[in-house]
C-alpha cells in the first residue's frame, strides 16, 4: 500500500514537472517554429515541414529592414543610463554608506518610494521637458528619463557594496595622511568594482526592457528594441514570421546579463532587500 | 581646528542625486499634481478648473471601471504569480543534478523582454497563426478570437503577464527558501511531519518576510503595468482591457488632454501610494 501511495506521488511530481516544463518553453519553440516558416505556411500546418526557409532570418539580419539599428539604439540609451546611473550613484551611495546623517537617511529611504511610484504620474512634465530642450525623439533624452528608473536602484545596490567593505581599509588611509576624495577615488571605489559592474549591468537591463518612456519619447529613428517590436503589431499578422525573428535577436542581450548577473538578480530586483 | 575648515564632502557627494531627484521625481510630481487642477490642451490652452477637475474625473464612469480593472488585474495576478512561484520553489529548492537544469528552464520566460512577451503571446493567440487555436481545433472545440473579444481579452493578457514575471517572483522564492535555517526542518521530520505539515506550519511562517517583500514590489510593478495591454489589445476592445497607464497614456497623448491626464495621474499616484501603504500595514501585523 505504502509503496502504491509513494508511486502515485511520484507520477504527479512528473506531471507537475512537465506541466511546468511545457509552459516555461511553449512559446520559445513556437517563435523558433515561425521564424523559419516560409511563405503561405500556416506555423500550425503539416504542410510546414516542406516550406521552411531562411528568407525570414535573412530579412531580418541583412536584407530587408534589418534589427541592426535598432539593437543599437537599444544598446547606446542602455549603455549611455548605465555610465550616467554609476557617475551619479557612486558617490551618492558611498555618502549614505559612510554618513549617516537625518537628512541622508531620509534621503535614502526617500529612493524606494520613487522607485514604486506608477511612472505614467511622471510622465507628462517629463515629455513637456523633453520638448523643451530639444531632446524629443533623442536617444540622451531617453536616457535621461531612464534615470527614473536607474538611479534608486544602482544607489541601493551600490550602498549595499559599499557597507560590505567595511571602514577599517579607509580609517588606516586617513591616518596615513589621505584625504577623504583620495580615500574615496582610490580605495573604495576600486575596491567596488565588483559590485560597480553588477549594478551598471542591472541599470543597462532596466533600460533594455524599458517601453512608457521609450514609446513616448522616441521617434522611427531612435525606436529602442521594445518599441521596434511593439510597432510591428500595428500592422497585425502580417509580419508574424519579422517578429519571431526579432523577437528571438531580442533575446541575446538578455541571455549575455543574466549569464553574468544570475546571483545578483534577486538582490537588483528586490533592491537589496533579499540577498 | 580641523573640523572647521573641513570641506563638507559628504554633502557634496549626494549634490548629483539630489539634482535627479529634483528634475525627475520631485519636479514632475509637482507639475502633474498643478497641472491637474487645470484643463489644458493644445487646441484650447490651459484653463483653471480647480476641484471641479476631480469631480468631473471621479463621476465618469470609465474612469472609475478602469480603476477597478487594475486593482482585479493586480490582484490575479500577483495571486497566481505567487502561487506558482512557490510550487517552483518547493520543487527546486534541494540541488540536485536535475533540478539545477529544471531551474534554468524554468526561468526562461523571464528572458523575454515584456514587449517580446506581448508580441509572442499576441501570436500564440492570433486567429488564424496561432498556437491556441490550432490545439483548440483539434480537441474540437474550434476556434476564437482571443485577445479582440471582450471577454478573453482581458485573462488573456493576464496570462501573458503571468507567465513573464512568474519566473522573477520564483527567484525571489527560492532566495528565500534556500536561506532558511535547516533545523526546525529537522525538527519537524524528525517528529513526522507530513509534506504539507511541514509546509504549512514550517517553512511558510519562517517565508513571511520574503513573501512580504516579493508581494510588495511585485504589486507595485504590476499596479504600472502598461506595455501588455498596450501591444496586445491597446486597452480594447471597448474599454475591456484598460488600465491606468494606457487611459492616461491615451488622453495625454493621442487626445491631447494633458489637464485630464495629469488629473488623472495624480489619482493613479494617490491609489499607487495607498496601495504599498496598505499592504506594508498588512505584512507589518501579520508578522507580530
Amino acid at each position: 500500500m505504502k509503496s502504491k501511495k509513494k508511486s502515485a506521488i511520484l507520477v504527479g511530481i512528473g506531471a507537475i514537472i512537465f506541466l511546468a516544463i511545457t509552459w516555461s518553453i511553449f512559446p520559445l519553440v513556437y517563435l523558433w517554429i515561425i521564424s523559419f516558416a516560409g511563405l503561405g505556411a500556416l506555423p500550425t500546418s503539416l504542410e510546414l515541414p516542406k516550406r521552411l526557409t531562411l528568407a525570414n532570418w535573412k530579412e531580418v539580419l541583412y536584407a530587408g529592414e534589418t534589427i541592426w539599428p535598432y539593437m543599437l539604439n537599444s544598446l547606446i540609451v542602455g549603455g549611455t543610463t548605465a555610465a550616467i546611473t554609476l557617475a551619479i550613484a557612486l558617490p551618492g551611495a558611498y555618502s549614505f554608506s559612510r554618513y549617516k546623517t537625518k537628512a541622508n537617511n531620509a534621503i535614502f529611504t526617500s529612493l524606494l518610494f520613487f522607485r514604486m511610484m506608477p511612472y505614467i504620474s511622471l510622465v507628462i512634465p517629463l515629455f513637456f521637458m523633453m520638448e523643451k530642450y530639444g531632446l524629443l525623439g533623442s536617444r540622451l533624452g531617453l536616457s535621461l528619463s531612464h534615470l527614473v528608473y536607474t538611479v534608486p536602484v544602482g544607489i541601493w545596490l551600490m550602498k549595499g557594496y559599499f557597507d560590505l567593505l567595511g571602514p577599517e581599509i579607509e580609517e588606516a588611509a586617513l591616518v596615513d595622511g589621505a584625504n577623504k576624495f583620495q580615500v574615496f577615488w582610490r580605495i573604495s571605489v576600486p575596491l567596488s568594482a565588483p559590485g560597480m559592474a553588477v549594478t551598471a549591468m542591472f541599470t543597462f537591463l532596466l533600460s533594455y526592457i524599458e517601453f512608457l518612456f521609450a514609446v513616448i519619447l522616441t521617434r522611427k529613428l531612435t525606436f529602442t528594441l521594445p518599441v521596434r517590436l511593439a510597432a510591428y503589431m500595428d500592422i497585425h499578422e502580417t509580419y508574424w514570421r519579422l517578429i519571431a525573428c526579432s523577437s528571438i535577436i531580442t533575446l541575446i542581450p538578455m541571455i549575455i546579463l543574466f549569464a553574468f548577473l544570475q546571483r545578483h538578480l534577486v538582490r537588483g530586483f528586490t533592491m537589496g532587500a533579499i540577498k | 581646528m580641523i573640523k572647521r575648515t573641513e570641506f563638507p564632502f559628504h554633502y557634496l557627494m549626494i549634490v548629483p542625486t539630489l539634482v535627479v531627484v529634483g528634475m525627475f521625481f520631485v519636479y514632475p510630481l509637482a507639475q502633474t499634481f498643478y497641472l491637474s487642477f487645470f484643463s489644458y490642451s493644445p487646441i484650447y490652452g490651459k484653463k483653471f478648473l480647480g476641484l471641479t477637475a476631480y469631480s468631473r474625473v471621479l463621476s465618469d464612469k470609465t474612469f472609475i471601471d478602469t480603476i477597478l480593472r487594475n486593482l482585479i488585474y493586480v490582484g490575479v495576478v500577483v495571486g497566481v504569480n505567487l502561487l506558482i512561484g512557490m510550487g517552483y520553489a518547493l520543487l527546486t529548492y534541494k540541488a540536485a543534478r536535475g533540478i539545477r537544469i529544471l531551474r534554468i528552464i524554468l526561468v526562461i520566460p523571464i528572458l523575454f523582454i515584456p514587449a517580446a512577451a506581448a508580441v509572442t503571446w499576441s501570436l500564440l493567440y492570433g486567429e488564424q497563426i496561432g498556437l491556441i487555436n490550432h490545439f483548440l481545433e483539434i480537441i474540437g472545440l474550434g476556434r476564437r478570437t482571443w485577445l479582440a473579444s471582450g471577454r478573453t481579452g482581458f485573462p488573456a493578457v493576464m496570462v501573458t503577464d503571468i507567465w513573464g514575471w512568474t519566473p522573477f517572483v520564483y527567484l525571489i522564492l527560492l532566495a528565500g527558501l534556500q536561506s532558511l535555517p535547516v533545523e526546525p526542518l529537522e525538527a519537524a521530520e524528525i517528529d513526522g511531519a507530513s509534506s504539507f505539515k511541514k509546509f504549512w506550519y514550517v517553512i511558510l511562517p519562517m517565508m513571511k518576510p520574503v513573501i512580504a517583500v516579493a508581494t510588495v514590489i511585485k504589486s507595485l510593478e504590476t499596479f504600472r503595468t502598461f506595455v501588455f495591454m498596450w501591444t496586445m489589445t491597446m486597452g480594447g476592445p471597448g474599454d475591456s482591457t484598460q488600465v491606468l497607464s494606457t487611459l492616461i497614456f491615451a488622453k495625454a497623448f493621442r487626445q491631447f488632454k494633458y489637464g485630464l491626464g495629469s488629473t488623472m495621474a495624480t489619482i493613479a499616484f494617490l491609489i499607487a501610494m495607498a496601495l504599498s501603504f496598505f499592504l506594508i500595514t498588512i505584512f507589518k501585523e501579520r508578522q507580530r
